[in-house]
């Protein structure tokens, strides 16, 4: 008991853990760098290797690494985008971006279970335990969707903000502004929780105890990027649905 | 818990150019090649298709053949049955005739032949009667009275029998 407190005291000072505040490693472009946008780098670099990998050669008869990858894009496109944007044929329209929500926000949660990343070694964050990543996403989301209702229905996207009543105007803007909100509180503190509960247990027991937990983290780091897709998809379909 | 803006703004960069990368290395290839194996699943499927069609239009015009040339032969062969009938008909309605014509002809000749052998009979009969007579009578009848009495003694003879 006196080092469970111990551990959340130095997690409400910021010191350590995944509580810490991001420290700038160095600076690019005067910008700031930090542990998970390097963590971004890398995640990035994984997926776009796999990616050229597994398309370099693409053949009628998939291989092995061909055939895993398109299981993964059938799945997005069959089972986490169509079912919510309506469609099969808008799934595909907008996988590009959905697809790349989804694999990167599931690498990027399975970060946190790589040795080195609880206990944070410099450089090696899971990105997604930072709201500031998080946010950044759910503003692309935000964007992506009336960038979508705008270019599929023109001027006339705007008419659904006055619907069903035009003195709902507010509330349907309130609406659209909470949706971005939610989506990346959701996900940090999904994955933000996941990384403390680990920490705290790795830190108490390093061996054995926390297998089921990571085990557990393997599942909520697919479910969540499973509902941040599956979420912006509702939102790019209900934007782009023909008018009701 | 604070939003760090170098972070959101690294964040913001770095998805955008995942994105880029991943619909040129990803998306656009993984997309083509599914759609192409699609479209050639959806020929596949309607060749298939049109092949099953075909199939099933041959199997019936071969058996339209089939009862035709099946029909034809029932006609052949029952027209043969027919014509060889009626030649057994003919064969046997001549042969028939025939017979009887031979049996006609035989029976008038058999019977011609008897009247001849009759009539012989009669004048030889009728020669012996005279000769039997005339030498019981002891003196021959002269060649007028032969002629008449053999002509009498017929006619009775004719009539007795």
């Amino acid at each position: 008991m006196e080092a469970m407190n111990g551990f959340l005291l130095a997690a409400e000072a910021g010191h350590t853990g995944p509580v810490a505040k991001a420290q700038p490693l160095f600076q690019l472009f005067g910008l700031d760098v930090t542990s998970p946008v390097i963590t971004e780098w890398f995640v990035m670099a994984l997926l776009v290797l796999l990616a050229a990998l597994a398309t370099r050669r693409l053949q009628r008869i998939p291989g092995r690494l061909q055939a895993a990858i398109e299981v993964s894009v059938n799945f997005i496109v069959d089972s986490v985008v169509a079912p919510s944007i309506g469609s099969r044929e808008k799934a595909i329209r907008y996988l590009p971006l959905l697809g790349t929500f989804f694999f990167f926000i599931i690498i990027s949660n399975y970060m946190g279970l790589l040795p080195g990343a609880v206990l944070h070694l410099p450089g090696f964050k899971p990105p997604t335990s930072e709201l500031s990543v998080t946010a950044a996403l759910a503003l692309i989301a935000f964007f992506a969707t009336h960038y979508a209702g705008i270019r599929e229905k023109g001027l006339h996207y705007f008419a659904h903000f006055l619907q069903p009543f035009p003195w709902l105007l507010p509330l349907n803007i309130v609406e659209e502004l909470v949706r971005p909100l939610s989506l990346a509180l959701r996900l940090f503190g999904n994955i933000f929780g996941g990384e403390t509960v680990l920490w705290v247990l790795l830190s108490l027991v390093p061996w054995f105890i926390p297998i089921p937990i990571m085990g557990l983290e393997v599942f909520f780091g697919f479910l969540q990027a499973f509902i941040f897709t599956t979420l912006t998809s509702v939102y790019i379909g209900a934007a782009t649905a023909e008018s009701h | 818990m604070e939003i760090n803006p170098a972070m959101l703004l690294w964040s913001l960069i770095n998805f955008v150019v995942l994105f880029l990368l991943l619909r040129k290395f990803l998306w656009r290839p993984i997309l083509g090649i599914l759609e192409d194996r699609e479209r050639e699943v959806t020929e596949n499927l309607s060749r298939a298709e049109n092949a099953r069609e075909e199939a099933v239009r041959m199997k019936e015009e071969f058996e339209r053949r089939l009862a035709e040339a099946q029909r034809r032969a029932d006609e052949i062969i029952s027209k043969a049955t027919r014509k060889a009938e009626e030649m057994h008909n003919d064969l046997t309605e001549k042969a028939q005739a025939e017979a009887a014509a031979i049996l006609e002809r035989a029976q008038a000749s058999i019977q011609r032949e008897k009247e001849e052998a009759m009539a012989e009979l009669r004048d030889q009969v009728a020669d012996l009667a005279i000769e039997v007579a005339g030498k019981v009578l002891g003196r021959s009848l002269d060649d007028q009275d032969h002629n008449r009495l053999a002509r009498e003694f017929v006619a009775q003879v004719g009539e007795a029998r």
